[in-house]
């Protein structure tokens, strides 16, 4: 595992953060980690990067005990808040990073040169980051995260101050470096990001684990299917799909077990004299997975 | 480490501290200079024991002018050196590389004393030049080993204020470790100049008392010693005199060599402890 917690606990003056918490996270992976604001979710991953001292339980991240120097050395974090020397330029903030992770001339000027094409701010490496705009200070963070090449990757709500372009941007990088093989941990509260990026996801409330699994598995999200010449036979057949199968004014909803019968589904509705007019999953699955994973803690 | 000191040095050139810090000692030199050029051109028709001790309270005045400016400089420069980078977050991405705290700290440190060690010498320097170049013969008291002798010294002035504003920086906010280290700063001053009045007093139980005051002081806070030290070494002839200025800014009693070990001991302790503190605490 490259990260595993057990019981992973911090605590600020005996309450809040996060507590007993338990959780690994798998090479190569994109691991999603939800909660509402003050959740907890900074602190876990403040937690696992040394930064703060856990009260209790036990962590390690690829492999090694919390806050080791050499682990730090394959790790790239790109904090919540724009948190950098603002008075550097773009390239001497690349360059500080670069050599805080040991790197050597001139492997820095051409790793430099790479991030900033990566991260979209090539041209604009002499400009101080004071001047830069939000979204660019956001992307010349994630340019010093993957600076060193990380092979595990902490982004704290990385697209959080960026429009609709910029967003996509760093979805495609993401991307591209799960591509390469890199784990990711992504903190977000901004469900779409999750659901767009991530192979398992774990939703954290008041500093406890709620949940943690698959998408698929989690999200079992309903098929709804719209038609005309909806009839009891039609529906008697669909039942060997799911017998909890409802219809009512041209929609139908059910759960079957997996994608691969929908073909068999559309078949059936034709050749029972349904017309068929589509046929897709529940949309905002996350969102209702989400509202009522943390919505029971707040109603107990 | 060296990208820390790198960093800390490209912060003072980069917030234009240090030009901003050149500029305006260029305007303090400009006015010394000018008040000592019409001093000494007064003095030419003394006698020479009236300009030895008038040349002697003005070098005086300039050293202790100067010492007072590094003081404050490393002071300020000192007392946000972590507290301030804690409470703006840059830690946070700095501290997640593979660095250790300690030399976070400790190039921190060294970055600070890397201006103002060269920036102390300039001062020093050129204040005691322009007391060369307008006194002429009647400065001929400063050779070229004292007057090395005494910047050494005072060299120790901001070594001891950033490692006590570096220490308070790992466990007080800026503004809380600033105010402390201002206080005791002035409490060492305080403690030096009584020592200084008790060294002329002829009762003993009063000679004794600020005497005494003055060793708890500077051993609180040893920052007054480094200016005594430096302002005897000064003004001390090759055959040993100690002709230092008299009076409150005056070094006639002079510090011993065990309390330049004690300095330097109190640094190092300050800088552990604030290592041990800082690698404690969350950031």
């Amino acid at each position: 595992m490259i990260i595993s917690t057990v019981n992973l606990t911090k605590h600020y003056n005996g309450k809040g953060g996060i507590t007993n918490l338990s959780l690994s996270v798998k090479e190569g992976e994109v691991f999603g980690f939800l909660g509402k604001n003050g959740a907890g979710k900074s602190t876990f991953i403040r937690t696992l990067l040394g930064l703060i001292h856990p009260t209790s339980g036990t962590a390690s991240v690829l492999g090694k005990p919390l806050g080791d120097i050499e682990a730090r050395r394959k790790i790239g974090y790109l904090p919540e808040l724009f948190q950098y020397h603002s008075w550097l330029s773009g390239y001497e903030l690349l360059d500080t990073h670069a050599r805080l992770y040991g790197m050597k001339q001139p492997d820095i000027k051409r790793r430099i040169g790479d991030v900033l094409d990566i991260v979209g701010l090539s041209g604009h490496d002499k400009k101080r980051v004071s001047e830069y705009s939000k979204g660019m200070k956001q992307r010349i963070g994630l340019g010093c995260a993957i600076m060193a090449d990380p092979e595990l990757l902490f982004l704290d709500e990385p697209t959080s101050a960026l429009d609709p372009i910029g967003r996509k941007h760093v979805r495609d990088i993401i991307h591209m470096l799960k591509s390469e093989g890199k784990t990711i941990f992504l903190n977000t509260h901004l469900l779409s990001e999750v659901e767009l990026l991530s192979d398992r996801i774990g939703i954290l409330d008041r500093g406890k684990i709620k949940t943690v699994g698959t998408l698929e598995s989690l999200l079992n999200s309903p098929l709804v299917i719209k038609l005309g010449g909806c009839n009891d036979d039609m529906i008697a057949s669909l039942k060997k799909y799911d017998d909890g199968i409802s219809a009512s004014e041209g929609i139908i909803t059910m759960n079957p077990a997996s994608d691969e019968v929908i073909p068999a589904i559309a078949s059936l509705i034709i050749e029972k004299g349904g017309r068929l007019y589509e046929i897709k999953r529940m949309e905002n699955a996350l969102e209702r997975l989400f509202i009522r994973t943390v919505g029971e803690v707040d109603a107990r | 480490m060296r990208t820390i000191i790198r960093l800390t040095f490209l912060e003072m050139l980069k917030k234009k501290i240090l030009y901003l810090t050149l500029a305006l000692t260029a305007i303090f030199l400009l006015l010394y200079g000018t008040a000592l050029k019409y001093a000494y051109g007064y003095l030419v028709e003394e006698g020479a024991i009236v300009r030895l001790a008038v040349s002697g309270q003005l070098v005086t005045m300039g050293i202790y002018a100067s010492s007072f400016i590094i003081s404050f400089l490393s002071v300020f420069a000192s007392i946000g050196a972590i507290s301030s980078d804690i409470e703006q977050g840059t830690f946070d991405a700095i501290l997640s590389k593979p660095i250790k705290r300690s030399s976070l700290l400790l190039g921190r440190y060294m970055g600070i004393l890397a201006v103002l060690l060269p920036y102390l010498s300039l001062l020093f320097l050129s204040t005691v030049g322009l007391n060369v170049f307008f006194a002429g013969s009647g400065a001929s008291i400063f050779h070229a080993a004292p007057v090395v002798k005494s910047m050494l010294a005072l060299w120790m002035l901001p070594i001891i204020l950033t490692s006590v504003g570096i220490c308070f920086s790992t466990f007080l906010p800026t503004v809380g470790s600033g105010v402390a280290v201002v206080i005791l700063y002035f409490c060492a001053m305080v403690g030096g100049i009584l020592e200084q009045i008790g060294g002329f007093m002829t009762a003993p139980a009063a000679k004794a008392a600020l005497t005494n005051i003055g060793i708890v002081t500077s051993l609180v806070m040893p920052s007054d010693i480094a200016y005594r030290k430096a302002s005897s070494l000064l003004f001390t002839t090759a055959s040993g005199t100690n002709l230092s200025a008299e009076g409150m800014l005056g070094a006639t009693v002079q510090p011993s060599t065990a309390m330049l070990f004690y300095i330097f001991a109190y640094s190092l302790l300050l800088l552990l402890l604030g290592i041990r503190i800082f690698n404690k605490r969350d950031i």
